[in-house]
C-alpha cells in the first residue's frame, strides 16, 4: 500500500514536467523571411497616387522591389503569448511589440525601436494619442502582414491591423537583426504601393444607363440613373477625351447618389454645370476605386452617351 | 535828226579831247530831248565831257519789237575819251538785234566860221569821217520778258585831223567805245479782273526785271508794292486800277478792274458745335457759306457773329443775317453744346449687362472647384452675389453735332466691381491617402472682375471700353479624421488663385476682341502634407486634387 501511494505522485510529476516541456518547446510561427525581387505595377490614374516620372511610362507606375507579398491567408502574425527576445526576423519583433500592447506595456514597446529613433517615439505618441494608441492595439485581434520589401537601408512591413487598415512599419536591420526605426519618407514608392493596396484595382466595367435626358436645360434639374454590376463601387462620368478630368465621381449610397438602393446611382443635373452649350458625348463606368481622369482604358470598358447641353 | 534806219543804231559822236572852244557842243545839240518813236520815253544828259545817260527807248507794249520799225536813237552830246555807256531799253523784243552805227548822225566838232561880215558862226558840227565802225551785237530775247544782255561796240575812225580856219587842228579819238546795254521791261495787272475776298482786294502785277517799283492808281488812293491788299470801300461798286512799273528811268503802265460782286446766297451747316458761352462761341463766318456774282467779294457782316446755345441749353435754334453791301440774306442752323451734359449717378445702371461672360466664368470656377459631386448637387454655397456692385462714377448724356445732324452722345467714367463666389464643404470622395479615414475639403473660391469703364461718344466714333481684371482667391483648407493608428496628419490645400485681365472695348455698338486675349487661369488645387502613423513612420503627402487651366473667355 506505500508503494501505491508514490507511484502516483511521481507520474504526475512526470506528466507536468513533460507538459511544461512541451509547452516552451513549441515556437511562434511567422510568416516566412524570404526576399526575392518582384514588380509592383501601379496604374497612374488610382486617385491618389503621387507623381512619380522616373518610374512612370504606358500610364503606369512601375516599380522593382526585393521583397514578399503575402496573399490571402498568408502573412498572418501569431499572437504571441509571450515575447521573443530574439530579433531574427521583423515579423517576430513586430509581433512581439503586439503582445506588449497588448499588455500595455508602452516602455517595453519603446524599447523595441533602435535608440535613434527613441526622440521620434517620444515624439509621436505623447500622451493622451499615446493611450488611445494603446488601447486600440490592444484589441487588434488579428494582424496581417501584406507586403514586406527591403526599402531605404531597412525593411517596411505593411501590416493589416485589423480594424485599423494598412499600417506600415518600418525596421533597421543591424548584423541582422531587426528593431523597429522611425523614418521620415519623402519619396512616392511606398506610399504609392500603400494606396496601390488599398485601392486594390479591379477592371472597369461600363455602367448601364437607365435614364439620361436628351436635354440638359438652364434651369430644370434632369435625373441621371445608371446601374453597376457591384454594390459599393463608383460610378464614373466623363467626356468621351482622354486627359479630361471626371465629370463624375459617385460612390454607390453616397452623396450625390440619392437612390437608396445598392447598384443603382441616381443624380440631378442641370446645363448649369457645363461650360460651353452644345452637344456632348460622355462615357460612364464602374471602377471599384476613384479615378481623377479620363484615360483609354476607361474609354474602352465604358458606356457611352450624348446629351445636348442647353443654354 | 535823220531818222533811224531799221536797226538799232548808236548815236554816238567821235570827238577830240580838245573842245571847241567858244561853242560848246551842247549849244548844237539837244542832249536827250529826242522823243523816240513809242509810247514814251524819257533821257536825260549834261553838257561837257561827261558821260551821259541813261537813255531809255522803249516800244510800245501792244506790239513785239519790229525790225522793219525805225527805232529811236540817241546821241551822246559832248566828248570824252573815256566810253561813253548809252543804256538803251527796249520793250517786247522778237528776234535778234542787231546794233550798227549810225553814221549818218555821227557828228563831230567842227570849225567856227564867219560870214563876209565878221559875223562869227557857231561851228558846224560836221561828221566826222568815222568810219571803221565795227562790231555787232547781237541780242537775244529772253521770251516774254524781254532782253537783257550788254556788250561792247567799238569804233573807230582813222585818226585824221581836221584844220579849221583858225588854224587850230583837232583829231578826232582813234577809238570810242561804247558801251551799252538793253532792257526789257513788263507790267501786266494779273489778274486784270481783280480779285477780293470779304471786301479786300488783292492788286498784283506781274513785272520784270524786279528791282522796279510798281505803282498803283485807284479810285480810293494810290499804294505801292506788288499783292497788295486794299480794303475796299462800303460803298465802292467798280472802278479801274493802273499799275505803273518803273525801272532804271522806264516804266511801262497796265489797267484792271475792280468790279464788286453782289452777295446771291447765305448757307449755315444744319448744326454747328459750339463751346461754352463765356469762354466764345463759333464765329458765324467760320461756318458760314456765300456765294456771290463775281470775283470781288464784298465784306460780309453777320447777326449774330458768333453763334452760341442759350444758357445752360444743349442745343439752341439760331437765325443768322447776313449783309453785304445792299443784300441781306438770312439762314438757320441749330447750335449744339457738348459740354452741356446731363450726368446721372451710376448707381442708377445696370453694369450687369456689360460683364455678359461672367457668368461663363463662375461656371467655369464651379465646375473645377467643386470636383466632387460634380453637375449634381453642389456642396457649394454661394456666399457672394453681389452683381453689378459699382463702386463710383457717373454717365453723362449730352449732344453731338455730326456730319450736319445732331446726335445723342454720352459718356461714362465708372469703376466696377462685380464679384461672385462660393464656400464649397465636401468629403473627398475615396480619399487614398493612407492613413486618412476621412478629408472634409473646404474650399471657398471667389471671382471678382473689377474694373473701369471709359467711353465718349464723338463724332464717328462710339467707344466704350471696359478693362477689367478678374482675380480669384481660393483658400481653405483640409480637414481630416485619421485612420486608427495615424497619429498626425499635416495636410493643406494649395491653388493658386485664379486670375484673368484684358481690355476690351465696343466700337459702334459691336464687341472687338480683347487684346491681349482673355484667359481665365487657375493654378493646380493639391494637397500637400504628411501624415505619422504611431509606429514612426512619416509619409509626405502631394497630390493633385484637380489640375489647373487656362481657358480663353471674353468676359465683355
Amino acid at each position: 500500500m506505500y508503494v501505491t501511494k508514490k507511484i502516483p505522485t511521481l507520474l504526475l510529476a512526470a506528466l507536468v514536467l513533460l507538459l511544461a516541456h512541451h509547452s516552451k518547446a513549441s515556437p511562434a510561427e511567422y510568416p516566412e523571411l524570404s526576399f526575392k525581387a518582384f514588380k509592383v505595377n501601379i496604374p497612374v490614374y488610382i486617385f491618389g497616387i503621387q507623381k512619380d516620372s522616373a518610374a512612370t511610362y504606358n500610364d503606369t507606375v512601375h516599380y522593382e522591389i526585393k521583397g514578399v507579398r503575402f496573399g490571402k491567408g498568408e502573412g498572418v502574425l501569431p499572437n504571441v503569448d509571450q515575447p521573443s527576445k530574439e530579433k531574427n526576423s521583423p515579423f517576430e519583433v513586430l509581433a512581439t511589440a503586439m503582445y506588449y500592447y497588448r499588455q500595455k506595456d508602452v516602455a517595453k514597446v519603446k524599447d523595441l525601436f533602435d535608440k535613434a529613433s527613441h526622440n521620434a517615439l517620444s515624439e509621436v505618441m505623447p500622451g493622451q494619442k499615446l493611450d488611445s494608441f494603446v488601447n486600440i492595439m490592444a484589441n487588434v485581434k488579428s494582424v496581417k502582414i501584406v507586403m514586406a520589401f527591403e526599402y531605404q537601408n531597412g525593411v517596411v512591413c505593411l501590416t493589416d491591423f485589423e480594424g485599423m487598415g494598412i499600417l506600415p512599419v518600418y525596421f533597421s536591420v543591424n548584423n541582422n537583426k531587426y528593431y523597429l526605426s522611425s523614418l521620415k519618407d519623402n519619396k512616392p514608392t511606398m506610399y504609392n504601393i500603400m494606396v496601390y493596396l488599398k485601392a486594390n484595382p479591379k477592371p472597369f466595367l461600363p455602367a448601364k444607363i437607365v435614364e439620361v435626358p436628351d436635354t440638359l436645360k438652364q434651369d430644370t434639374l434632369s435625373n441621371m440613373v445608371f446601374k453597376i454590376s457591384t454594390p459599393g463601387n463608383y460610378l464614373v462620368i466623363g467626356e468621351d477625351k482622354p486627359g479630361t478630368p471626371v465629370f463624375l465621381l459617385c460612390k454607390d449610397n453616397q452623396a450625390p447618389d440619392i437612390n437608396p438602393a445598392d447598384q443603382i446611382i441616381k443624380f440631378t443635373a442641370q446645363s448649369h454645370n457645363f461650360v460651353d452649350p452644345g452637344k456632348m458625348h460622355f462615357i460612364a463606368f464602374e471602377s471599384n476605386y476613384p479615378v481623377n481622369d479620363i484615360y483609354p482604358v476607361m474609354i474602352a470598358h465604358a458606356q457611352k452617351f450624348s446629351v445636348y447641353v442647353k443654354k | 535828226m535823220k531818222r533811224l534806219y531799221p536797226s538799232i543804231v548808236i548815236a554816238f559822236l567821235c570827238c577830240s579831247t580838245q573842245s571847241f572852244g567858244q561853242n560848246q557842243p551842247g549849244n548844237t545839240t539837244n542832249p536827250g530831248s529826242q522823243n523816240p518813236l513809242g509810247s514814251s520815253g524819257s533821257a536825260s544828259g549834261s553838257m561837257g565831257n561827261t558821260v551821259l545817260g541813261p537813255y531809255s527807248y522803249y516800244f510800245s507794249d501792244q506790239q513785239p519789237y519790229d525790225l522793219t520799225q525805225p527805232i529811236v536813237h540817241g546821241s551822246v552830246p559832248g566828248c570824252a575819251d573815256e566810253g561813253r555807256i548809252v543804256n538803251i531799253k527796249l520793250v517786247n523784243i522778237n528776234g535778234p538785234i542787231t546794233v550798227t552805227p549810225d553814221h549818218a548822225n555821227v557828228v563831230g566838232p567842227g570849225c567856227p566860221t564867219y560870214d563876209d561880215h565878221g559875223n562869227r558862226h557857231p561851228a558846224e558840227v560836221q561828221p566826222p569821217n568815222c568810219e571803221d565802225f565795227t562790231g555787232q551785237v547781237f541780242v537775244t530775247q529772253q521770251p516774254g520778258t524781254g532782253i537783257m544782255t550788254s556788250g561792247s561796240f567799238t569804233a573807230k575812225d582813222d585818226g585824221h585831223w581836221t584844220t579849221c580856219s583858225t588854224g587850230q587842228q583837232h583829231q578826232f579819238p582813234q577809238t570810242v567805245t561804247l558801251l551799252f546795254q538793253f532792257y526789257g521791261i513788263d507790267c501786266r495787272v494779273n489778274p486784270d479782273t481783280i480779285v477780293c475776298n470779304n471786301g479786300v482786294a488783292y492788286l498784283d502785277a506781274i513785272v520784270w526785271p524786279s528791282g522796279g517799283i510798281l505803282t498803283w492808281s485807284t479810285p480810293f488812293g494810290n499804294f505801292t508794292g506788288n499783292h497788295v491788299p486794299v480794303n475796299l470801300p462800303g460803298n465802292f461798286v467798280s472802278g479801274m486800277v493802273t499799275a505803273t512799273y518803273s525801272i532804271g528811268g522806264a516804266s511801262k503802265n497796265s489797267s484792271g478792274i475792280i468790279e464788286v460782286g453782289k452777295l446771291t446766297s447765305f448757307t449755315l451747316p444744319k448744326c454747328v458745335t459750339t463751346t461754352d458761352v463765356t469762354q466764345g462761341a463759333t464765329v458765324t463766318d467760320s461756318v458760314a457759306t456765300t456765294t456771290f456774282d463775281g470775283v470781288c467779294h464784298p465784306k460780309v457782316t453777320y447777326n449774330p457773329a458768333k453763334i452760341t446755345t442759350g444758357f445752360g441749353q444743349q442745343t439752341t435754334d439760331v437765325t443768322v443775317n447776313a449783309t453785304a453791301g445792299p443784300v441781306t440774306l438770312a439762314a438757320k442752323t441749330i447750335a449744339v453744346n457738348p459740354n452741356k451734359a446731363k450726368s446721372y449717378d451710376i448707381e442708377q445702371m445696370n453694369w450687369f449687362v456689360y460683364v455678359k461672360n461672367f457668368g461663363k466664368i463662375v461656371n467655369m470656377m464651379e465646375q473645377a472647384f467643386a470636383f466632387t459631386g460634380k453637375f449634381a448637387v453642389s456642396p457649394c454655397v454661394n456666399e457672394l452675389s453681389n452683381h453689378g456692385l459699382t463702386t463710383g462714377g457717373n454717365i453723362s448724356y449730352y449732344k453731338l453735332c455730326c456730319d450736319g445732324a445732331v446726335k445723342d452722345g454720352s459718356s461714362v467714367a465708372v469703376t466696377f466691381g462685380y464679384s461672385y463666389g462660393q464656400n464649397c464643404h465636401f468629403p473627398i470622395p475615396g480619399a487614398s491617402i493612407p492613413g486618412i479615414a476621412s478629408i472634409d475639403a473646404v474650399v471657398k473660391w471667389q471671382v471678382g472682375i473689377s474694373g473701369t469703364v471709359s467711353a465718349a461718344s464723338t463724332c464717328g466714333k462710339d467707344e466704350l471700353c471696359i478693362n477689367g481684371k478678374a482675380t480669384g482667391s481660393v483658400g481653405g483648407g483640409v480637414g481630416c479624421s485619421l485612420a486608427a493608428g495615424f497619429v498626425r496628419a499635416e495636410l493643406t490645400l494649395n491653388v493658386d488663385g485664379a486670375g484673368l485681365s484684358c481690355t476690351a472695348c465696343r466700337k459702334n455698338g459691336v464687341w472687338q476682341a480683347a487684346q491681349p486675349p482673355c484667359s481665365l487661369c487657375t493654378g493646380d488645387l493639391t494637397i500637400s502634407g504628411s501624415v505619422t502613423t504611431a509606429w514612426c513612420v512619416t509619409n509626405s503627402v502631394s497630390y493633385t486634387l484637380m489640375q489647373g487651366f487656362c481657358k480663353p473667355v471674353n468676359i465683355f
